[in-house]
């Protein structure tokens, strides 16, 4: 068995060195980050790169037997084929393994002073363990290609072959059937059989002739991949979790009392958006207030009990009332009329102290991301106003936001608005005349 | 050599390119006017336009390579018995067919795009007629440094990324929206033009790197002569864009750098800080408008390094955070609106491109003042990776810590930052997280409904 890691050893310091230039690349130009876990967040060029030479090194595994004639010779001594493979295993992911951990030396050492506090030993061994999987898992996927064909440009046909089987065996599976239905297992469950096939050909069929191994292999690979994946979607193993389990949350504000939260997240079944819900924090339980798939324009409580929502490209407004204590939600929608051209785009712009609002229909959406939204709780989608509303101007419209009545008659051809103060709107018309609305006047 | 010689080089040339030379010529022309007869978005069109766009640059590729392979075969025996010079049988083999095949494709590319109806379409033409000679040329030179079938599969594929650059240089000038290019600062001609100096270069590069070939070793050259003068070919291409290549593997871009602004304001439309353009503003520089409508006060300040508003104290102060000009740090400031002037309160390290904003990869940086004007949340491009670096900076001590390493900023939802007491909930920006600013730390917001959460 040292014979054998010896020799796998010294066949393979090349790639791990190679490894090590590719690993120490990231840390050199400065994405020595990714070897904390937080730092896998982004994905760098880099890292790219450190994949790529492990998928390499994983189609040296055998093809270096294979090319070189060596597999007759091997197999003629008195070695059992299970020593081979622990061989490379260990030579393998030993060298994966080793150089994870030098490079979370050099981070350590190299790191710069304002992220010291997180290159703390417990982050820096998950590093190591998140290192080992993202070089780790390549390595194998090489490996598994690896035992076909000569050389490692034999690997990488034999890898393109499993992908291109995999790309259409996904797609003869959507047919018919809704996006995402095939899951997200199906890949992994797909190089299963090319493993077992690997297993087995490293078994039996390194001695043959490569056309003998190449039928044989495919065969397997093919029969194997497609009865796991047969099996894991009749099982159920492979079907969708249904409801509105969150995965990861896309919005959030919080109630002034810091008790509720007005949340909103992405599905775990589909990735689509969930509905929008009113979660009182302390217990987590939660009330729903729209339906599902809306996409939040604004939203803004007026206090610890009344909360605000604005859909995007839609005519309504959502007002959202509950008693605070007992985290019950009422609903109330208030429809709002609106110029046919721009019905569905529409803003809200409260007043100072919010009781009051003014909606804004019928202005127009620049390309600018930037400009086309505003008046969310922490000031930063702000409308700008005077770029984005038409050259007829806009129609506005006054609501007490509690209530959800009207609380003044609605004015057309505003060029810009802003509140003056609680009660009082300015307006500029098409001319750039101001004109002041005391929402205290009747209607 | 003689005049006679030259003459019957020139014929020979001339009889074993012609059958190529008028296959790039004829074959568009029948294609341009077969296009005709379909609409502009059929399939058919689509595909004609790949084969009179694509495929005759892959001719080209071809046959430059083949032709430098053949030549270069042969060049021992030529030199050697036929009264020759090199430089002249290297130009009248080499250089001489890449003019014709430019002046073809420009001559067809004028044809096409002016038919088409496209904007600027002789500077089209240029460029057209510019990639079918930057493949020719790059092709000869691989042929002859490396090997033939590499040159063609180079050729192949440098084919496709121009077909692709040229059509997509089209969809912007012509109206469509384009991802790369996309910069305010920049006119639709200033695109061309940028296009017409890199195929040039891509020209000249490998043109250069084969005549010094030529020069020096009429033999078959030894390999680190081939490696030397394909390396001096990539280096003329690829020096002016070095800075961009660099930021390109550390995951940045400075053609993002004059993106436009998030205008920061109030919720009642009251006040407003905005970034305004105007032409004569330095390069990375921004001018801000700060509008005050209810005291009607309007003030325009410009700044010379990238800036990013972060929020208000009351109605006369706006923070701000500001690249600072060697690049190494990041200020905050404070613009004080009464005398329009700017202080500095500290400084954060940071690296180059610190608060780029990547509007068309959907993102924003995050930066909030708290309410009780103590602390600043900001995003800071990382020194250590393509994240954000999330900062905690407290404004009356005047320290600053990382509070989130590294973190992918993506545009998720409407962008949210809540602070209460002593947390802050953000949202919008990535992962909802919370910040807790007595300690300086931050968890990512969840909800496990299965266990815990219930309706």
């Amino acid at each position: 068995m040292k014979s054998l890691i010896w020799k796998e050893f010294r066949e393979k310091r090349i790639w791990g060195l190679a490894l090590l230039a590719s690993v120490v690349g990231p840390i050199i130009f400065g994405k020595s980050y990714t070897f904390c876990p937080s730092g896998l967040d982004t994905i760098t060029p880099w890292l790219s790169l450190m994949m790529i030479v492990s998928l390499l090194f994983g189609f040296s595994a055998y093809s270096s037997e294979i090319s070189g004639g060596a597999a007759g010779f091997l197999y003629s001594r008195r070695i059992s084929w299970k020593k081979v493979m622990l061989a490379k295993i260990i030579v393998g992911l030993g060298t994966i393994v080793l150089v994870s951990i030098l490079a979370a030396v050099i981070y350590y050492l190299t790191c710069p002073d304002i992220y010291a506090r997180f290159a703390t030993l417990d982050r820096l061994a998950i590093g190591i363990v998140y290192s080992t999987c993202i070089l780790g898992l390549p390595y194998l996927i090489g490996a598994i290609c690896s035992v076909v064909l000569p050389g490692i440009f034999g690997g990488i046909i034999v890898m393109l072959g499993l992908t291109a089987g995999l790309s259409l065996y996904v797609y003869l599976l959507s047919i018919g059937n809704p996006p995402n239905a095939t899951g997200d297992s199906i890949p992994f469950i797909w190089f299963a059989g090319p493993l077992i096939a690997a297993i087995l050909t490293a078994r039996f069929g390194l001695t043959l002739s490569t056309r003998t191994r190449t039928i044989r292999y495919g065969v397997i690979a093919l029969v194997m991949s497609l009865c796991l994946s047969y099996l894991s979607i009749a099982s159920g193993l492979d079907r969708k979790i249904s409801g509105d389990n969150a995965r990861e949350i896309c919005f959030l504000s919080l109630s002034p009392d810091g008790k509720n939260a007005i949340v909103q997240w992405e599905k775990n079944e589909d990735y689509s958006l969930s509905g929008v819900y009113l979660v009182r924090l302390s217990d987590k339980s939660r009330i729903r207030v729209s339906g599902n798939q809306i996409n939040i324009a604004q939203c803004y409580w007026l206090d610890s009990s009344h909360c605000v929502l604005q859909q995007v490209q839609t005519p309504s407004i959502t007002l959202i009332s509950f008693d605070a204590d007992k985290g019950r939600a009422l609903k109330i929608s208030v429809k709002v009329k609106s110029v046919k051209t721009s019905a569905f785009t529409q803003a809200i712009l409260p007043s100072p102290s919010r009781r009051i609002a003014a909606i804004i229909s019928n202005f127009t959406k620049r390309n600018d991301s930037f400009t086309n939204r505003y008046g969310s709780d922490s000031g930063i989608n702000i409308l700008d106003a005077k770029n984005s509303m038409q050259d007829s101007g806009a129609k506005l419209q006054f609501f007490d936001l509690i209530s959800g009545k009207r609380v003044h008659q609605s004015v057309n051809g505003a060029r810009d608005i802003w509140w003056q103060s609680n009660t009082e709107v300015t307006y500029l018309d098409k001319s750039n005349k101001r004109h002041t609305i005391n929402m205290m006047d009747s209607k | 050599m003689t005049g006679q010689i030259w003459k019957r080089l020139w014929w020979k040339e001339f009889r074993e390119s012609w059958l190529a030379l008028l296959l790039i010529f004829i074959t568009p022309m029948l294609l341009v006017a077969i296009i005709g007869s379909y609409s502009d978005h059929s399939r058919e069109a689509d595909f004609l336009r790949f084969i009179s766009g694509c495929g005759m640059l892959m001719v080209v590729a071809m046959w430059s390579a083949v032709k430098a392979s053949r030549e270069q075969s042969k060049s021992e025996y030529t030199c050697a018995h036929l009264p020759v010079n090199r430089l002249g049988s290297w130009f009248i083999t080499s250089f001489s067919p890449m003019i014709a095949v430019g002046v073809i494709f420009f001559c067809v590319g004028k044809i096409f795009a002016g038919h088409q109806g496209w904007a600027y379409y002789t500077l089209f033409a240029e460029i057209m007629a510019l990639e079918a000679m930057a493949i020719f040329a790059i092709c000869q030179l691989l042929s002859r440094t490396i090997s033939q079938w590499f040159s063609i599969a180079v050729g192949v594929l440098a084919s496709l990324v121009a077909y692709a650059y040229v059509l997509s240089t089209f969809e912007m000038v012509n109206g469509g929206q384009m991802f790369r290019f996309n910069n305010p600062d920049l006119s639709q001609y200033d695109y061309l033009i940028i296009s017409v100096r890199f195929f040039a270069l891509a020209v000249i590069g490998p043109l250069i790197s084969s005549f010094i070939l030529t020069i020096f070793s009429g033999k078959k050259p030894l390999p680190i002569t081939r490696i030397a003068l394909t390396g001096l070919a990539v280096l003329i291409i690829a020096a002016p864009y070095a800075k961009e290549i660099k930021q390109s593997l550390l995951g940045k871009h400075s053609l993002y750098k004059r993106c436009s602004l998030k205008p920061i304001g109030l919720p009642d439309g009251s006040l407003i800080v905005k970034q305004i353009y105007t032409k004569n503003r330095a390069l990375f520089g921004s001018d801000l408008m700060y509008e005050d409508q209810r005291r009607g006060i309007i003030i325009t300040r410009r700044f010379s390094n990238m800036i990013l508003p972060i929020g208000f104290s009351g109605r006369d102060v706006v923070w701000l955070a500001q690249q600072c000009p060697k690049e190494d740090n990041v200020a905050i400031l404070k613009w004080d609106v009464a005398n329009n002037s700017t202080v500095k309160v500290l400084e954060i390290p940071a690296g180059e491109d610190a608060l780029i904003q990547e509007p068309y990869l959907q993102y924003k940086l995050a930066a909030s003042i708290s309410p009780n004007n103590r602390n600043i949340l900001i995003d800071i491009k990382s020194s250590a990776g393509t994240g954000m670096d999330l900062w905690l900076v407290d404004l009356k001590t005047r320290e600053s810590i990382v509070v989130k390493p590294n973190r992918e900023v993506y545009r998720y939802g409407v962008e949210q930052v809540d602070w209460h007491g002593g947390q802050v909930f953000m949202s919008g920006y990535g992962k909802c997280l919370v910040v807790d600013i007595p300690t300086g730390t931050v968890k990512a917001v969840s909800i496990d409904w299965a266990n815990g959460g219930h309706k």
